[in-house]
């Protein structure tokens, strides 16, 4: 008889929100991976049934505080598709600058607090903080010029309020941006220096066989629109998504998982997706680079999500100097638009991945039904498929270095858990009295 | 003539009950702030005219980060839970010299109204501030335990009635701080 084994993260550490981990083995053999999300639900999609689709961006910016903007404008294209609302060419670039700060300022967090630590053994940011004070001075400085970018364009940092649907409420002068020029200049130079940091560490030798998922667009890196595809072939419009994947309930998780429909399998979205379906889409600077650290096409290394990161703050930092350079302030900053009944989707890309949402609007503008995915969401049964694959490696540890190595998977999704709890199936059972 | 000693003062908190007095707090401080930029005040307190007063509002700690440069004198406002009565101030001073031992403990020790999310304390961010080289020469935290944090709850009667005397024992040391600096 093989000896049971478990081993319990009770809360991982260094991700957003609140989750656990189970591991249950026999011998040498994984029988059980439960991540474990038990922070409540938060019921967003309830919450919009019924409001003005005006409304709506600013409540779905509160879903996360590191990625508002993701989830704000995933809301703004679905009710635009609804409507039928075409946006100028103006406000799509400066939505792409939105994005850009928050992949900025998302990134630069977890690359060097939240990620990195685990490379060196520190428990820490703080404590990798007092080993690479040059190092880690400069991600928070990445991070700052990122929500500076968010501030200038949104009104603030966290949960910008400038975004409505059909453009912005402001359009800004062009002294507020070209002012940025020089910081995003060092941004730049700086970002190039931290992925090559990142690229030096020692990485684990694990691969797993993903089916990634991404937006794809003909001209430019994926951030707002495109297509959704995947390394096993898939090219779909957003319309699609819900025909593709669908979401479940598991015991162990507030947090829907997803799954791809056909054959009820796992898959991966993130900046690891990202790259590798659209390395042909990185800026020229940021392709060098690539290039130059010997960042492999395709990787399917999780823990090399984090050099990745480093690539799409690159590429980032190099798109957003391009938008301010060329910026003019431009009017109207809004297309205006009719209510009209009818059902949108969009899928964008957040920092920690694909972001799908769908809105079914009434003729008075009032949201009938919402629904949600987000990235995290989507990458929890592929989390669990990993682990699966990585404990038979670090089997020979004890039960507490397991547990860490285990959380080390984990963090290289940069998973946010409190925007995933969005929704909880509720099952009642009536019992005769 | 000596450059005007750059003070930032932070609020932490968040809609939720006494977890605003830190906002509430560095509001008013703004709002003197604002009557003496305008020579409103008579008599003008004691120093506070000559100092470069920034106040702002946070979310979390981690925002803290953003914005210490030029800062040479550092005071964060938050909402904590300890067995003292509703509203009671603490201040506490970050000694650099000592942020592993006694001055650290002394911060830990208090139960801060934590934000969700990446673990990122007021006294994990100070940690941070000064590994990296970042923190300003004097850094106080001013504590003010709360009574009620629920989501659905309002600022209790103690700490409303008590924001502006405690803005004024904050503005106090602003300007003992900037008649010492000069």
């Amino acid at each position: 008889v093989s000896e049971i084994r478990k081993i319990k993260v009770e809360a991982l550490t260094r991700v957003e929100g609140e989750g656990g981990l189970d591991v249950t083995m026999a011998g040498d053999k994984v029988t059980d991976v439960q991540l474990r999300i038990y922070e409540p639900p938060r019921f967003f999609e309830g919450f919009l049934r019924g409001r003005s689709l005006e409304e709506v961006p600013d409540i779905t910016a509160r879903i996360c505080g590191i990625c508002p903007v993701a989830y704000q404008m995933s809301a703004v294209h679905a009710m635009e598709d609804a409507m039928g609302i075409s946006t100028s060419p103006e406000i799509r670039r400066l939505r792409r600058l939105l994005y850009c700060g928050e992949w900025i300022e998302s990134h630069a967090l977890h690359m060097h607090l939240l990620h990195a630590p685990d490379f060196f053994g520190a428990a820490s940011g703080i404590e990798l903080a007092a080993r690479f004070p040059d190092e880690i001075n400069r991600g928070l400085m990445l991070k700052k010029h990122g929500n500076q970018l968010l501030e200038v364009l949104g009104g603030r940092a966290i949960h910008p309020i400038n975004v409505r649907v059909g453009g912005f409420y402001r359009a800004p002068k062009r002294t507020e941006l070209q002012r940025l020029i020089p910081d995003f200049e060092w941004c730049l130079q700086a970002a190039i220096d931290a992925t090559k940091w990142v690229a030096s560490f020692d990485f684990p030798d694990f691969e797993c066989d993903y089916d990634m998922v991404a937006l794809r667009h003909p001209d430019e890196y994926p951030m707002n629109e495109g297509q959704i595809v995947s390394t096993s072939g898939l090219d779909i419009d957003a319309h699609q998504f819900e025909q593709q994947f669908d979401e479940y309930h598991v015991r162990h998780s507030t947090a829907l998982q997803s799954q791809k429909t056909r054959h009820k399998t796992s898959y991966h979205v993130g900046p690891l997706a990202r790259v590798n379906l659209n390395r042909d889409r990185l800026s020229a600077t940021t392709r060098r680079v690539a290039d130059e650290i010997g960042f492999e096409h395709p990787c399917r290394n999780p823990f090399r999500a984090i050099v990745a990161r480093g690539l799409e703050v690159i590429h980032a930092c190099d798109e957003a100097l391009d938008i301010l350079r060329q910026y003019k302030q431009f009017k109207p900053s809004h297309v205006e638009y009719n209510y009209l009944a009818g059902t949108g989707c969009a899928a964008t890309e957040a920092p920690r991945g694909l972001i799908y949402h769908r809105y079914e609007i009434d003729s008075d503008g009032s949201v009938m039904t919402a629904n949600i995915i987000p990235p995290t969401s989507q990458n929890q049964k592929q989390i669990e498929n990993d682990l699966r694959a990585w404990l038979p490696r670090i089997l020979q540890s004890d039960d507490a270095q397991t547990a860490l190595d285990c959380e080390r998977l984990i963090r290289s999704y940069d998973p946010c858990i409190s925007c995933s709890t969005h929704f909880l199936k509720l099952n009642i059972r009536k019992e005769n009295a | 003539v000596t450059d005007p000693v750059r003070s930032l003062v932070v609020g932490i908190g968040s809609p939720f009950g006494d977890d605003q007095v830190g906002w509430l707090v560095v509001n008013h401080i703004a709002q003197v702030v604002d009557q003496i930029a305008a020579s409103r005040m008579s008599p003008r307190p004691a120093a506070l005219d000559s100092a470069a007063i920034n106040v702002r509002c946070a979310r979390v700690p981690l925002d803290l980060l953003d914005w210490l440069d030029d800062v040479s004198c550092l005071h964060v406002v938050d909402a904590c839970c300890s067995d003292h009565s509703t509203a009671h101030l603490e201040r506490l001073v970050w000694n650099s010299a000592d942020s592993t031992a006694s001055t650290a403990n002394q911060f830990t020790n208090l139960d801060f109204r934590q934000p969700a999310g990446h673990d990122f304390g007021i006294t994990d961010v100070l940690r941070l501030a000064e590994s990296t080289g970042r923190i300003p020469p004097n850094v106080v935290l001013w504590a003010i335990t709360g009574s009620q944090f629920a989501p659905d709850s309002c600022v209790s009667g103690a700490i409303s009635t008590a924001v502006e005397s405690l803005a004024e024992q904050i503005m106090r040391d602003l300007s003992m701080f900037a008649k010492n600096q000069s």
